[in-house]
């Protein structure tokens, strides 16, 4: 191995695996839960939803809409004194969770939103025919009938996710990003960039192929 | 049972109010299967969903069960609903539920315990006919069968009425009837008030003791299906009758001349296009020592003869005729007569 990636340091690149798993995971299961509150808001809230309220549904709207469109570089910039409140340091893998939840999250919020549009129309009035509450045809009937749609949703979330923690590295925040490019690109160790990169495409991999899995085992369509 | 008074809805769309419902008044009766029928576009929709108020009318009052419902509360009318069961055209079964599942829907809306819950999903299961598909999920069934897990998942809560909405329309004829054997053994069994929406007649014909019939937003005739059946008064109940029970209307025409002239035997002779009408009629009066009326005559020409059937009352020995009938049949055009 020495051999061939002669500049590759083992322990480092495993400590940096650690650390890209650690933002992805942590920062996906917040994107997920903001992603999911933020995806019901707009789809409850639009008009024809169950709790239609137009100006709730234009805020979120305008939030998600923001933050999607603002890129992840500058959003991390622009997050600092957020950043700073949340988690008292601006270095670390920690200190690139806030900035990379808020920059994923509406992202999956929107895909919640497309996932629940399409839950059929006919189901949900059939809850109301049977006597469903609000609150039940939500966690009874809207929540499973689209679960595929958001467990697929979650795993193209997750890949652009993995692509800002590499992002977020090159500022400071550690993981394979950092690795590849401060180690790799800037001290000219072609072969240190290469090993990383080999790795976030295997992570990538791995989770495109569990997100496709766990799709099918739940969609009985 | 159900009683719409003065019911009139109206939808605000982006193109000004569209009147879906003028004033409708209707009385269905405990027990009783009761249609609405309809071309799409005359307000059965919007009917059948003023029942349950899944649409509120605009004016107007609807009462289920003594109950005035545009009167309850939020919490009262999905009480109230859970009185009123419904089915639908395609179907809205839960696709991420089983079979049991999904008829267990209901009953955990009401917070009714796992055993119970268990227990009363089997009767169910048993009362539709879906022994062994507990475990299934919708997508592996057939339309029928979904519809049938629909009726269960309706009655789980026991109700006392149910509302079908073109709940067959969506099946092939076979399953059709099928379902609506099933959906008159329920109301027989369990004395259910069923209300359904169809736009065919057939349906009618086949389960409803009483029908409206519903155009643009309004019933134009209204009475039990037989009599509306026997004598409909309005252009577009005729239409919807004639379409479909043409041959049974014949029969009763028969039946007239039957009862008129006892003596005669009625015969029907019917000709597939291969010879021509003149000359296999000249072979039936041709030497034979009968007399006939025309009942009904129905013929489309082809190129070497007609087709069509002729209905006659013969009059006449019963030698007379069947040597009569015989002579035809040199003319290859079959004759019978029909059984009184």
């Amino acid at each position: 191995m020495t051999g061939i990636f002669p500049n590759v340091d083992w322990s480092d690149m495993l400590l940096a695996t650690g650390q890209t798993l650690y933002m992805t995971l942590i920062s996906g299961i917040f994107t997920f839960i903001l992603g999911l509150v933020l995806g019901l808001l707009l789809f409850l809230t639009a008009e024809g939803g169950l709790y239609e309220k137009k100006w709730v549904y234009r805020l979120t709207s305008s939030f998600v809409n923001v933050f999607r469109s603002i890129p992840f570089i500058i959003l991390i910039v622009l997050l600092i004194p957020l950043t700073l409140l949340i988690m008292r340091t601006m270095i670390g893998a920690s200190a690139a969770l806030p900035s990379i939840i808020i920059g994923a999250a509406p992202f999956y919020g929107r895909l919640v939103e497309i996932g629940l549009r399409e839950v059929d129309k006919g189901v949900i009035e059939a809850s109301e025919a049977m006597g469903a509450s609000r609150w039940q045809i939500i966690y009874k009937v809207l929540l499973p009938e689209s679960w595929p749609s958001m467990i697929s949703g979650m795993t193209v979330t997750l890949i652009a996710l993995i692509g800002n923690t590499a992002m977020a590295g090159v500022i400071g925040a550690g993981g394979l990003g950092s690795v590849a490019y401060n180690e790799g690109f800037e001290a000219n160790n072609n072969d240190v960039t290469f090993v990383a990169t080999i790795i976030i495409l295997v992570i990538v991999f791995i989770i495109q192929f569990v997100g496709d899995r766990i799709t099918r085992l739940v969609d009985k369509r | 049972m159900i009683q719409l008074t003065h019911a009139r809805k109206i939808y605000q769309t982006s193109t000004g109010p569209v009147e879906a419902l003028s004033d409708v008044s209707l009385k269905v009766e405990r027990g009783e299967i009761f249609g609405v029928i309809g071309y799409s576009g005359a307000g059965k929709s919007t009917l059948i969903r003023l029942i349950n108020l899944l649409e509120k009318p605009t004016s107007g009052n609807i009462e289920v069960d003594g109950r005035v419902l545009s009167d309850l509360s939020e919490k009262e009318l999905r009480g109230a609903r859970k009185q009123i069961g419904m089915i639908f055209q395609h179907f809205n079964l839960l696709w991420s539920r089983t079979v049991a599942e999904n008829i267990a829907f209901p009953l955990e809306l009401s917070g009714l315990s796992r055993e119970k819950k268990r227990q009363r999903v089997d009767e169910l299961i048993r009362m539709v006919g879906l022994e062994g598909r507990a475990s299934s999920y919708p997508a592996q069934l057939s339309g029928g069968q979904k519809q049938r897990v629909g009726i269960a998942r309706a009655l789980a809560t026991n109700p006392k009425v149910l509302l079908c909405d073109e709940a067959t329309s969506a099946l092939d004829p076979k399953t059709t009837d099928s379902i609506l054997q099933l959906l008159k053994e329920i109301n027989q069994s369990l004395g259910i008030t069923i209300v359904l929406i169809t736009h065919e007649m057939h349906v009618i014909r086949k389960i409803c003791s009483r029908v409206a019939v519903l155009d643009h937003g309004t019933i134009v005739e209204e009475g039990r299906s037989e009599d509306v059946f026997a004598n409909p008064q309005q252009p577009i109940t005729r239409e919807f009758v004639g379409r479909t029970v043409a041959s049974a209307k014949d029969s009763e025409r028969v039946q007239r001349f039957r009862k008129a002239f006892p003596d005669g035997k009625i015969v029907r002779i019917r000709f597939d296009g291969s010879t021509s009408q003149e000359s296999a009629l000249d072979t039936l009066f041709h030497d034979q020592a009968i007399h006939a009326s025309i009942i009904e005559s129905e013929f489309s020409p082809t190129e070497i003869g007609s087709k069509g059937t002729l209905i006659l009352l013969i009059d006449g020995s019963e030698d007379d005729i069947h040597a009569a009938l015989q002579s035809l049949e040199t003319k290859k055009v079959k004759a019978e007569v029909l059984p009184s």
